[in-house]
C-alpha cells in the first residue's frame, strides 16, 4: 500500500478520460488532453476571475435590475428592493429564493472561494477535507445564482403590455450574469487535488 | 509509458484527491466512492447507454415539441398576451436587449440542444463499437456543455416568474410549458446515466482493441 501510494506521486490521472501516466508528460497519451501540473498552483487564474466578479458585483447591486412601467408610474427595483417588495407582498418563498440565489450565495462564493485559493498558498487553513467539501458545494451551488437574471428576462419578455404594465431589464441584469460567470469559472479553475497533495506532502514529512 | 508495473486499464487517480484506485470489480449497477475523500468515482449504471440514447432522444423531442405551442397566456384586465418559448428570447430582442437575449437563448435552448446531440454522437459511436480519438472531442464538448447548460435554471426562473406576477394578472400555463417541463427531466434522467470514467474506458478500449488488431 504503501508502496503504490509512493507510486501514485509520479503518476497523474487525464482530467478528460482518466487514463494514468506518468506526470513527466504534459499531454494525455490516449487522448491528447493537456495535464495538469499539479505541484505548483497557478492561482492567477482564480484571483484575477474573482476580482472580475468582485468588480461585477457593484454595478449588480447598486443599479436597477428591472424597470416597471405601471399605470404611467415607473419603478426601478435593485435586487434588495425587490426582494424587500416580495416579503411585504407576502411572498416570503420567492422572497427567500431570491435572497438566498441573489444575495446569500454570490457574498458566501467569494468568501469560499477566496479562502480556498488561499489554502492553496498557505498549508494548514483548511484541512483537505473541509476545503474539498467547500470546492463541491460552491461547484453545485454557484450556477443557481443566475436564477435572478432568468426571472427578469422572463418577465421582460411576458410583460410587454404598453402603460398598463411592461418590465424592462436594468443595466444589473447584465452585470450581475457577468458576476455569476466569473466566479463560476473562479470556482473551477482550482483544483481540488492540490489540497491532499499538500496535506499528503506534510505527512510524509512527518513519518 | 505507463510506469512499472503496468496498470490495468480499470485505474484511475481520483478527480479530487489524486489517490489511485482500481475499480477492476466495479460491477454493473454498482458505484465507486473514493475511499478518501468520498468522490463519486464511477458508477456503473444497467444499460447506461442504451438509457442515455433514450432519454437524450426523448428530451430532444420534448424540447422540439416545447417550441411549437403556447408557453403561458397572460390576461390583465381585458388585455391578453401568449408567449411562445422562442418568443421569451425574440421580445428580448425587439426590446433591443440583445446581449440578454443572446446569453439566454444560448443557455436556455442553445446549448441544451448542442449537448444532446453531442451526448447522442459520442454514445452512439460507443455503442456502434465506432469509438474513434473524435469520440474524446465529444466526451470533452459533453463536459463543457454539462457546465453551462442552464435549462433547469431557466424552468426554476419561469416558476418564480409566475409567483411574482400572479397577483398582477392571470396566467396559465400552455402545452410547450409542460413540454419543456418534460425535456428538463429527462435531461436531468440521461445526465443522471453519463458516467465519465465509464465512457472513457470504452474509448480507450475500442482504440486499444483496434490497434492491436491489424
Amino acid at each position: 500500500m504503501k508502496e503504490q501510494e509512493e507510486n501514485a506521486r509520479e503518476l497523474t490521472g487525464c482530467p478528460l478520460c482518466g487514463q494514468v501516466q506518468t506526470r513527466a508528460r504534459s499531454r494525455c497519451q490516449s487522448c491528447g488532453q493537456r495535464l495538469h501540473p499539479q505541484r505548483t498552483p497557478n492561482l492567477q487564474y482564480c484571483w484575477s476571475l474573482l476580482l472580475t466578479g468582485l468588480i461585477f458585483y457593484v454595478p449588480a447591486n447598486l443599479l436597477p435590475i428591472m424597470r416597471t412601467t405601471q399605470l404611467g408610474g415607473t419603478d426601478y427595483n435593485t435586487i434588495a428592493s425587490g426582494v424587500v417588495v416580495l416579503w411585504e407582498h407576502g411572498s416570503y418563498l420567492i422572497a427567500g429564493i431570491i435572497f438566498v440565489a441573489s444575495l446569500l450565495i454570490p457574498l458566501a462564493k467569494f468568501v469560499v472561494v477566496s479562502a480556498l485559493a488561499l489554502s492553496q498558498q498557505r498549508e494548514g487553513l483548511l484541512s483537505p477535507r473541509n476545503a474539498t467539501r467547500l470546492y463541491r458545494l460552491t461547484e453545485f451551488v454557484g450556477r443557481w445564482s443566475m436564477v435572478d437574471v432568468f426571472v427578469v428576462g422572463f418577465l421582460a419578455a411576458l410583460i410587454q403590455m404598453g402603460n398598463l404594465m411592461s418590465i424592462h431589464p436594468g443595466p444589473a441584469a447584465l452585470a450581475f450574469a457577468a458576476m455569476v460567470v466569473a466566479t463560476m469559472l473562479a470556482a473551477n479553475s482550482l483544483d481540488p487535488r492540490v489540497f491532499w497533495e499538500r496535506g499528503g506532502a506534510l505527512n510524509a514529512e512527518r513519518a | 509509458m505507463v510506469a512499472s508495473p503496468a496498470l490495468p486499464d480499470t485505474c484511475l487517480l481520483c478527480h479530487e484527491c489524486a489517490l489511485l484506485v482500481d475499480l477492476a470489480h466495479l460491477e454493473e449497477g454498482q458505484r465507486a466512492v473514493c475511499p478518501r475523500c468520498g468522490y463519486l468515482l464511477s458508477a456503473r449504471h444497467r444499460d447506461a447507454n442504451v438509457r442515455i440514447l433514450a432519454f437524450a432522444l426523448t428530451a430532444l423531442l420534448c424540447l422540439a415539441l416545447s417550441t411549437g405551442f403556447d408557453f403561458v397566456h397572460l390576461s390583465s384586465t381585458g388585455l391578453e398576451r401568449e408567449l411562445s418559448l422562442p418568443q421569451t428570447i425574440t421580445s428580448l430582442f425587439a426590446l433591443r436587449e440583445w446581449s440578454l437575449a443572446a446569453f439566454m437563448g444560448l443557455v436556455i435552448i442553445g446549448l441544451p440542444l448542442v449537448f444532446l446531440g453531442t451526448l447522442g454522437a459520442l454514445v452512439l459511436g460507443i455503442q456502434a463499437n465506432r469509438a474513434g480519438h473524435w469520440s474524446f472531442t465529444l466526451l470533452r464538448g459533453v463536459g463543457f456543455l454539462r457546465f453551462w447548460n442552464m435549462a433547469e435554471i431557466f424552468f426554476l426562473g419561469i416558476l418564480v416568474s409566475m409567483v411574482k406576477i400572479a397577483d398582477m394578472a392571470q396566467v396559465s400555463l400552455g402545452l410547450s410549458f409542460w413540454a419543456y417541463a418534460c425535456f428538463n427531466l429527462f435531461l436531468i434522467l440521461a445526465l443522471a446515466n453519463v458516467d465519465r470514467h465509464q465512457l472513457a474506458l470504452a474509448i480507450r478500449r475500442q482504440l486499444a482493441a483496434r490497434e492491436a488488431a491489424p
